[in-house]
């Protein structure tokens, strides 16, 4: 029988799949989350050991599949061969959270291979709810849509991002999944209040949430996700826990990868917090 | 809004010089072009990393100073087109074919290619093959094969030995020139990585172009290479996954 959603607590703790951890899981180390989130592209492309990981996984946890090439936010058309192998991929693993970012990473097929920005106008919000609308009738489900940390913005911006993406969730009944390492390293970046984000999100569209660590490069903050929470991210999320309706928690660790259980200590940090409040 | 996505790819490809305008920046950096450097950086990085990954042995085989420089000059005139990251090396043998680092190390493509195949089979098999139980006897065969299964290369040089040095960390012997050929395959969740010297390379050629048995042989023969090892040969070939020696 597959994991199931419904068995997860109220906070549920999850963490991301990284080859690195193959091996705890092969030797049937302890596991203590409740689900993992796998990188899409990581599986769409290969039916080999990687993808038979996964599979023996989902026999156990729920699994969220989240992207990084959708490129919803590109003027370029959506990618329908690319659409179509993610299909067939959630067709096979039942992802309980499909998800990917609020940005564009290519243009003219492209690719940047990073996630980029773009102005938050009308005319854009109206180009990209359009295209969303047409993805999730295509996939035949609804997307979360990540909100981004980025390195410049746009003069012409009308909307906050937060303001943005309620707009987006509204219009199509897309989701969000909150980033809350990529508000606090904006906030800084552009010397803004991260808890004004926080009050402009409409938490009902949040369906799940990233917390990850950031380096300090002196001149401005990176989201490197190369190491444990930070405490000033802790004390957000005490803030907006009171916001939050049985979070799906993601520890997101992707530089200077340590063990699996090392990785678990960091999200059940938030967890003990969360059954403290 | 297709003019600005360009202008700023551009720009942080490396294409162009010219800043986008418009754009807002953190406080704290002193310049814009501080922060679209992020990005450049970033860009560069990809490259290294994921070039880094999969071509480990000529990772190794150059060091580091030189593998960027080669990363960085594939990266100058290669666009990346696909949304895997892993696609970025797809192309990288040929790219070095034409470089200036093949006239100083004539070997380094064919050892691409070899990391290549490596990756290619082992990281993104599509399908997993199974094993041909046939075994070939004194009648005559044809050897068919499944596509994608195995990869097979030809080098004049002695690569499989290089390859396997440096994957071991050992200290590489000379290079020598010599015909050689190497079937690369995962059999059992394994990745195996088999050499052929040049009799069987041109044994194992000729029926991978189709040949019967009897004719390859006879190729074989009128070339005079030494095929005292046949049965030795069509034994290596048994049980590859994906080739198949049947009866005629």
């Amino acid at each position: 029988m597959l994991g199931e959603v419904n068995k997860m607590n109220e906070f549920s703790a999850g963490i991301g799949l990284r080859t690195q951890h193959f091996p705890h899981i092969e030797n049937r180390g302890r596991i203590r989350v409740d689900w993992f989130e796998a990188i899409s592209e990581n599986f769409i492309d290969t039916r080999g050991r990687p993808f038979r990981i996964l599979e023996k996984l989902r026999q156990d946890f729920p699994i969220a599949l989240h992207g990084v090439s959708l490129n919803i936010a590109s003027s370029d058309n959506l990618d329908f061969q690319y659409l179509e192998k993610l299909k067939s991929l959630y067709q096979i693993i039942d992802p309980f959270v499909v998800s990917d970012h609020m940005c564009w990473t290519g243009f003219n097929a492209h690719q940047s291979h990073d996630l980029l920005p773009f102005p938050r106008t009308k005319e854009f919000l109206q180009y990209i709810c359009e295209k969303i609308e047409k993805l999730q009738e295509f996939m035949g489900r609804e997307f979360a849509f990540e909100n981004l940390s980025a390195y410049f913005d746009f003069e012409e911006a009308e909307f906050t991002e937060a303001q943005f993406i309620n707009e987006i969730c509204e219009r199509t009944g897309s989701k969000m999944l909150l980033d809350i390492n990529n508000v606090f390293v904006n906030a800084k970046n552009f010397s803004t209040d991260p808890m004004e984000y926080f009050r402009q999100i409409d938490f009902k569209h949040v369906v799940q949430l990233h917390i990850a660590s950031y380096s300090d490069k002196g001149q401005y903050l990176y989201d490197t996700h190369s190491g444990g929470i930070y405490p000033d991210l802790i004390e957000i999320f005490k803030k907006i826990a009171p916001n939050l309706k049985s979070p799906k928690v993601l520890m997101e660790w992707d530089q200077d990868i340590p063990g699996l259980p090392e990785v678990e200590n960091e999200v059940f940090k938030l967890k003990s917090l969360w059954e403290r409040l | 809004m297709k003019l600005r996505q360009k202008e700023i790819l551009d720009f942080i490809t490396g294409r162009s010089q010219k800043l986008p305008e418009g754009l807002v920046f953190p406080s704290k950096l002193k310049s814009p072009l501080a922060s679209l450097e992020i990005y450049q950086k970033a860009y560069r990085a990809t490259f290294f990393e994921v070039l880094g990954a999969n071509f480990e042995s000529v990772w190794k085989l150059m060091g580091d100073d030189d593998f960027l420089k080669l990363c960085d000059s594939f990266r100058e005139k290669h666009l990346s087109k696909s949304y895997n990251v892993d696609d970025l090396g797809l192309e990288f043998p040929e790219f070095i074919v034409n470089s200036k680092w093949h006239q100083e190390i004539p070997y380094l493509a064919d050892l691409a290619s070899l990391d290549r195949a490596v990756f290619l089979q082992f990281r993104r098999a599509q399908v997993e093959h199974k094993s041909s139980k046939i075994s070939p006897q004194s009648k005559d065969l044809d050897l068919r094969t499944q596509q994608n299964a195995f990869i097979w290369l030809e080098s004049g040089f002695n690569i499989f030995q290089l390859w396997s040095d440096l994957s071991d960390d050992k200290g590489f012997e000379e290079i020598k020139s010599l015909d050689q050929g190497v079937l690369v395959y995962k059999a059992n969740n394994l990745l195996k990585v088999m050499p052929f010297n040049e009799s069987e390379m041109y044994l194992v050629k000729a029926l991978l172009s189709g040949l019967r048995l009897s004719e390859a042989v006879g190729l074989c023969v009128e070339v005079e290479l030494d095929l005292s090892h046949l049965q030795e040969t069509l034994h290596k070939l048994q049980g590859i996954p994906g080739l198949y020696l049947v009866e005629v």
